[in-house]
């Protein structure tokens, strides 16, 4: 229990590496996405490395936009499991406000994991627009495989599938 | 617009800087390559005393692990959180739309025509062929 | 355009407590006269051998002056080592009523060798007592003890306790082990018995594990926020190891490491321990109900969110009386208390941040 409580801590800590070392510039057009992450800490991230920076930024010069806007660009987080408490419907949109971006999350049950929560997939107090943008329209921007139908071809899928199994005889 | 002498043209070399007293405000004087320019001694960000930071040149990149410095002596480090800020504008290098330090004009004029400021008054009267530092103030 | 110089935070007429300052040794042999004799021969033909690689060394260079604010350092010796200087710079010029003083180096919380710790321990406690507080009524000393030697810990814990001067105990968050570890809890014992908080200020190096999760930073950029990080990971070990259950009047106080991940980890914890609490039985309470009741944050370096307004959410989240101000005075990023909250607080929220949050878990009048 503790382990996994602790392992947002370990993603905050991958994404100042990526963020300082400089994995954004290098690779201006890749994404990042964090899975099982945990999101509700992303805006103490935003903030105190935006803070940072401004400090700091002859240390790493190859940053050349404020973090924050880096990291809502390149990052994205799945949903599940939230780490919001239930009974607020206002509670997660402040802590989308905080976030200051309704692109960065994707939809995710985390099916069959311990954390599932069932049905109880999404958080309170979400419009029909961001619930579209979670479950359709950000990941689509993410994936970019999905969105051009490079895997819409279904007996192409099943051939491949075939021939990895063959192979793996 | 009132105008204060401040200190000789001669004490503010190129690459340093100078804080005076004006009317009870601390501002600093900067020479950069022979031009002088002046801001308020507070950083727009906490107050800190902007103008005793380092001068420094600007760190850039060609990519990551990659410096490059630029544009010496003109940027000015802030003392306490290390902003640095564009010592020709006053503008904040990270956040240049929404932080700026306060910016005065500043004019060498030869020193028989001034208002004498409390500070030079004594180097005024020794010599006026020197170039004094003159400052302008709103109100 | 520039926020408005408002006074958003500290008027000139609220005095405060500042629950973080740093003094400092002019050179090292200020410890000298609190040595025993062995014990500064030892440091003169030794020296200190500390749990990290490098000696005499910060791990990683601060991108401004050793970390210092460029405007504090003193005629002779480094920032925070002439008190006149403290006074006119900090104390006075900003109305600070008690200052909690952290003594982070030469300390015992480091030092490898455990009888030299000891020594060190007892030598910092008496000189922050002699050099400090009794020249300056202001200030508050925390009395420095090697958490990795519990035994010896204790022994020191007991023997300032009748001290008022004396008023929290100083370990380092980045122990050999998560500071929930059994191996801690004498300490935590004796700090409930002799009624004072223990208190967490960002230092150290984790007796030789990585500082985060994910192996060692390489810029002091990635360091600083694995301050943070770090004080997650020891908020969360001391709630599942138990020991707000085992000790149910320890108070804890987590000084530098931020303080705005503190909700987001609460309903973290909460949400995974209703889900595996079989895994530890002996909690009994929801995990967000053991910080709300033990611990208490510190607000430099405060954050700056780009709505300023944004801070005063979570705050409300965490809770107004549990917020301390402080300013790391002499350090970089020292926060200003008159400059620190871009958003304006009501006189209530002042008072508690800038004062009686902390005048009433120290027991001050």
């Amino acid at each position: 229990m503790e382990d996994y409580v602790a392992q947002s801590a370990a993603f905050e800590s991958q994404l100042l590496s990526f963020l300082t070392e400089g994995v954004f510039q290098k690779f201006p057009a890749l994404k990042l996405v964090l899975i099982e992450s945990g999101v509700t800490w992303l805006p103490t991230l935003l903030w105190r490395t935006n803070k940072t920076w401004r400090g700091v930024r002859p240390e790493v010069p190859w940053i050349d936009r404020p973090p924050a806007e880096l990291l809502r660009e390149h990052v994205r987080l799945t949903l599940q499991p939230l780490d919001v408490p239930r009974g607020d419907p206002q509670r997660f949109a402040r802590v989308l406000d905080h976030v200051g971006s309704d692109r960065m999350l994707l939809f995710s049950t985390d099916y069959p994991h311990w954390h599932f929560d069932g049905e109880d997939v999404l958080p309170d107090g979400l419009t029909d627009d961001t619930l579209r943008r979670f479950m359709i329209d950000n990941p689509l921007e993410t994936y970019p495989r999905l969105r051009d139908g490079t895997v819409a071809d279904h007996a192409v899928l099943r051939d491949n599938a075939s021939a990895s199994q063959e192979h793996v005889r | 617009m009132s105008r204060q002498v401040v200190a000789r043209a001669s004490e503010v070399v190129p690459g340093t800087s100078k804080i005076v007293t004006v009317k009870g405000r601390d501002i600093g004087i900067f020479n950069i390559d022979g031009s002088y320019f002046a801001l308020a001694n507070r950083c727009p960000h906490a107050g800190g005393p902007l103008c005793s930071g380092r001068i420094v040149p600007l760190a850039m990149s060609d990519g990551p692990g990659h410096y490059r410095l630029a544009r010496h002596q003109e940027f000015l480090r802030c003392p306490w959180h290390g902003w640095e800020f564009d010592i020709r504008t006053g503008q904040s290098w990270c956040d240049p739309h929404s932080t700026r330090a306060r910016q005065f004009a500043v004019t060498i004029e030869s020193g028989a025509e001034l208002v004498k400021g409390p500070y030079v008054a004594e180097t005024f009267t020794v010599s006026v062929e020197e170039d004094y530092l003159v400052i302008e103030l709103a109100g | 355009m520039n926020v408005p110089f408002q006074h958003a935070g500290a008027s000139q007429h609220l005095m405060i407590v500042d629950c973080d300052i740093h003094p400092a040794y002019r050179t090292p042999a200020d410890l000298h006269p609190f040595l025993p004799a062995r014990w500064r021969e030892h440091m003169t033909t030794f020296g200190e051998h500390l749990r990290q690689g490098l000696s005499g060394q910060l791990a990683w260079p601060r991108m401004m002056a050793a970390g210092m604010r460029l405007d504090a350092f003193p005629e002779a010796g480094p920032p925070g080592s002439d008190l006149e200087l403290m006074r006119r710079q900090h104390l006075d010029a900003n109305g600070v009523e008690y200052g909690m003083l952290m003594q982070l180096s030469r300390g015992g919380m480091e030092e490898r060798n455990l009888d030299f710790a000891a020594a060190l321990s007892r030598a910092v406690n008496d000189w922050q007592l002699e050099e400090w507080v009794k020249p300056e009524p202001r200030l508050r000393a925390g009395i420095v003890v090697p958490q990795e030697d519990a035994a010896f810990a204790v022994s020191e814990i007991e023997r300032r306790a009748n001290d008022p001067a004396f008023v929290q105990i100083l370990i380092s968050p980045r122990a050999s082990d998560p500071l929930g570890h059994r191996r801690y809890w004498p300490i935590y014992e004796a700090a409930q018995r002799c009624r004072r908080p223990i208190a967490l200020h960002v230092q150290g190096y984790s007796g030789g594990h990585a500082s985060t999760g994910s192996g060692w930073p390489t810029y002091y950029m990635q360091e600083h926020y694995a301050t943070t990080t770090g004080m997650q990971n020891t908020v969360t070990s001391l709630v599942f190891e138990g020991v707000f259950e085992r000790f149910p009047d320890l108070k804890v106080v987590l000084i530098e490491g931020g303080f705005t991940w503190v909700p987001s980890l609460c309903w973290r914890m909460d949400k995974h321990w209703q889900r595996m609490r079989k895994e530890t039985p002996d909690l009994k309470r929801p995990p967000s109900e053991y910080v709300r009741d033990h611990c208490w944050f510190t607000t430099q370096p405060i954050e700056e969110p780009e709505v300023p307004a944004h801070l005063a959410d979570v705050i409300s989240w965490l809770g107004w009386d549990r917020v301390m101000f402080s300013t790391d005075y002499p350090h970089w990023d020292f926060d200003h208390p008159q400059q620190a909250f871009k958003f304006e607080l009501s006189e209530e929220q002042k008072r508690k941040v800038f004062r009686d949050n902390a005048k009433a878990l120290y027991g001050l009048t």
